[in-house]
């Protein structure tokens, strides 16, 4: 295993923390997002602990919570007949969360009309899309906190980055999807930008070829959604593409189709260490509802919380869930300013594993997802044509 | 007299499969309540009562009680209307996907209305159905029952198959369950032109609860009421037709609040022993709730939660669409008045059962009758809404699925 220590490049490793931690601000009655997180910004991504973490935590998701409410009258509804009064101190595992799947049924903001920088969508499973209304100063939030994460992994530079899909993907507008926009994300990472298929899907094994001469004696960034990575790297592409020792993956968007074939995340990277060579290799967990504040998976093979982020698994009762057992994910993060998304719950099944004392160094909770909740078989008596078909 | 033949086909090479009855004869009719049908039925309900796998179905339970002998016999004085009858002929059934053991009462249906049926049974795999299917195909292997062999037949094929088209144009009934969107698709296929058809379509239910009776009411009583109302609810998920989604409380507001939450707390212990609600079906409950608590514009009072057992919209008003108040996996609206009469103009033909507790039935009647209203089919006290009868959704269905002969 590669322990964090010997990840290349990374400035942020080795400066001392402890004498950079910044002032943060004092507790005044105006709560200012863009500024509490960026003092938050100031500091290594993984580095502050439990004790460190929690009262700015608390403050910037309470901050958050009251300007929701000031400012989204729905949720304040919510708020309202859930009894919450969010004047009041509470703790963060009492503040209500919205199922995700909410973004799909009502359209949330917080801001005015006018102030919507882009609206992000994600069809996610089938039906009405999910509906992100950012503002410019969230947007931006997104951007820098994505940087600072990625970057514990990738390093400061820029890497030259191989991109495991097509590049119709993202020049085709009809299609433009999740792929496309994690592709785009992710390319503010790399340089010298490759993609590894061509636009039949087939792979680009000359282009690879050149990609690897010229870049593969060094660390370089590979990106790609997680099923196109088994299937292109693993499946039809096996044992055509080697030499890439030097690659660190990212890779995201869902194991589904990969349960489906019945591979792990573990079967997943001995696979590609075995027949490509690649070592380095980080899924990532996140909602389109909580861009930036991604979760990766580090050199141990956990889900990590960063400064920007919390979990926390509830039973089928939503109660909170013990360490190591597994339920429902509720996902916090410090970003959304201009939608009520900063507590949700998914509709993934998680397990908190420990916080503060992963083996890859990392600070913060840090845990598992097993994928998407076991869909139940509903009784009633509407529908024996739709679920006949 | 026509004859039915086994339907070839080859397009899919998945055409219909008979589980039941391949070799059907003549379609003779019968009368209603024949001798031998009631026979196969309550010797039918007597093995499943017995059949260990069976025993351990409660909705196969239920209907192995309902056709026992004592109860067709009661029926049989209850459908009798002096005038000579015959079943239809052959009558084609559309069983319902989401609800096991409404083929068997649908079948049931049509063998004591004197008919020949085709049951189309969920296309999935259900352990109900198969228990159901084995103790009948054995009945039917024995000689006193063989000769009814002919007027049953079960068959499974995937939604879009031809059979339907084919069934269709040579029957004489047709029963479609399985609400809206299955009538919708299935209307497209023809009948012949005297063929009668019983459709069930997408129904409201609600329930009324007098509040001074539910003070009145003993610990005992209150706690056959709160079970009555699990059965009528969580059993189904809150998804049958019959299911109640709104609880009006007939009673000063005062009084009513304090009988409601007796009723509530009641309920809570049994739904959480006997209801493990899965997550994903806790996250569709909170996020209903969410969605009506996100958009209320003033209507909503309170929302009340005992974990995730059971959850209530209690309503300062109710909206002219009343029937867009629903609820999955107990998720329950409330509203309290002083007078049913205010829910007149509220009524219309989509609803069908209203389940009531400490109302009396002259009440009820002078609602539903004296106010002509459109809709309720039923009023049955709680506990009973899931209970099938002949009796279904407005329709008398031995009366619809028989003809009557005009002898003078």
């Amino acid at each position: 295993m590669v322990g964090r220590k010997c990840l290349p490049t990374n400035p942020e490793k080795d400066s001392t923390f402890v004498v950079t931690v910044p002032k943060f601000q004092e507790q005044t009655g105006h709560f200012d997002h863009a500024s509490e997180v960026a003092d938050l910004l100031a500091v290594a991504p993984y580095e502050l602990d439990k004790g460190q973490k929690g009262p700015v935590f608390d403050r910037i998701t309470q901050g958050l919570t009251r300007h929701h409410a000031a400012n989204c009258t729905e949720y304040a509804n919510m708020l309202r007949l859930l009894k919450f009064d969010a004047d009041e101190e509470h703790a963060l595992e009492d503040v209500p969360f919205l199922p995700a799947r909410l973004f799909k049924l009502l359209d949330l903001k917080s801001v005015a009309p006018d102030a919507v920088h882009r609206v992000l969508t994600s069809s996610g499973t089938g039906g009405q899309p999910s509906r992100i209304s950012l503002d410019a100063p969230t947007a931006a939030l997104q951007t820098r906190v994505l940087t600072r994460i990625v970057g514990d992994f990738l390093g400061k530079s820029r890497l030259p980055m191989l991109v495991i899909d097509a590049p119709s993907t993202i020049r085709d507008r009809t299609r433009f999807n999740a792929r496309a926009a994690g592709i785009m994300g992710f390319s503010m990472f790399g340089r010298n930008i490759t993609y590894a298929l061509n636009d039949d899907m087939s792979l680009d094994v000359d282009g690879v070829v050149a990609f690897l001469e010229r870049h593969g004696q060094a660390p370089f960034f590979m990106f790609g959604f997680t099923f196109m990575v088994y299937q292109h790297l693993l499946g039809a592409g096996a044992g055509r593409v080697r030499g890439l020792e030097n690659g660190i993956l990212i890779h995201g968007g869902g194991w589904k189709k990969l349960v489906d074939l019945a591979i792990d995340n573990e079967a997943f990277k001995q696979r590609l260490k075995d027949e490509t060579g690649l070592g380095r290799v980080h899924n990532y967990y996140g909602l389109v509802e909580q861009t930036g504040s991604i979760f990766m998976e580090c050199e141990a093979g956990h889900m990590h919380c960063s400064n920007f982020s919390d979990v926390m698994i509830r039973d089928a009762d939503f109660q909170l869930c013990p360490n190591g057992e597994r339920g429902l994910i509720e996902l916090v993060s410090l970003l959304p300013g201009s939608y009520p998304g900063h507590v949700l719950l998914t509709e993934d099944e998680g397990a908190v594993i420990g916080e503060d004392d992963c083996s890859c160094g990392r600070k913060g909770k840090y845990f598992q997802v097993y994928g998407r909740v076991a869909k139940a078989e509903v009784r009633g008596c509407s529908d024996a044509y739709a679920s006949a078909s | 007299m026509p004859m039915l033949q086994p339907v070839e086909h080859s397009e899919s090479g998945s055409g219909p499969i008979f589980l039941l009855g391949n070799e059907l004869g003549q379609v003779r009719p019968r009368v209603p309540f024949d001798a031998q049908v009631l026979g196969l039925l309550a010797e039918l309900s007597a093995r499943l009562r017995k059949h260990a796998e069976a025993r351990s179905m409660p909705d196969v339970q239920t209907f192995a009680f309902w056709c026992r002998k004592a109860n067709l016999q009661k029926l049989k004085a209850a459908h009798d209307d002096h005038k000579a009858r015959l079943g239809l002929g052959l009558v084609f059934h559309v069983a319902p996907g989401n609800v096991p053991i409404n083929f068997a009462f649908s079948l049931a249906f049509g063998l004591l209305a004197g008919n020949t049926n085709v049951v189309r049974v969920p296309s999935r795999q259900m352990a109900q159905v198969d228990v159901v299917l084995s103790v009948l195909g054995d009945l039917l292997a024995e000689p006193d029952f063989a000769s009814l062999a002919e007027m049953i037949a079960l068959v499974r094929y995937p939604a879009g198959d031809a059979f339907t088209a084919d069934i269709s144009a040579r029957a004489n009934g047709r029963v479609i369950w399985g609400g809206d969107e299955t009538v919708a698709e299935i209307r497209k296929l023809p009948l012949p032109p005297r063929a009668r058809e019983v459709t069930f379509a997408d129904r409201y239910s609600f329930c009324v609860m007098d509040a001074a009776a539910m003070l009145a009411a003993d610990d005992k009583a209150l706690g056959r009421l709160a079970e009555g109302f699990y059965n009528d609810t969580y059993l189904m998920d809150q998804n049958a037709c019959s299911s109640p989604h709104l609880v009006v409380w007939k009673g000063a507001g005062k009084l009513a609040s304090v009988a409601r939450k007796r009723f509530w707390d009641r309920l809570q212990p049994i739904v959480g022993d006997r209801y493990p609600i899965p997550a994903v079906n806790a996250v569709d409950k909170y996020t209903d709730l969410l969605v009506e608590a996100a958009s209320d514009d003033g209507a909503i009072l309170n929302i009340n939660r005992w974990r995730n057992d059971i959850h209530t919209v209690e309503l300062s008003c109710l909206p002219d669409d009343l029937e867009t108040l629903r609820g999955r996996f107990g998720l329950f609206h409330e509203f309290t008045t002083m007078a049913l009469s205010d829910l007149v103009p509220l009524i219309n033909g989509r609803f069908q059962t209203l389940t009531y507790y400490g109302i009396d039935k002259a009440e009820l009647q002078d609602f539903i009758i004296g106010n002509g209203l459109t809709g309720i089919d039923r009023a049955v006290p709680i506990g009973q809404a899931l209970d099938m009868d002949t009796l279904w959704d407005g329709y008398d269905l031995i009366h619809t699925l028989s003809r009557i002969i005009d002898l003078r």
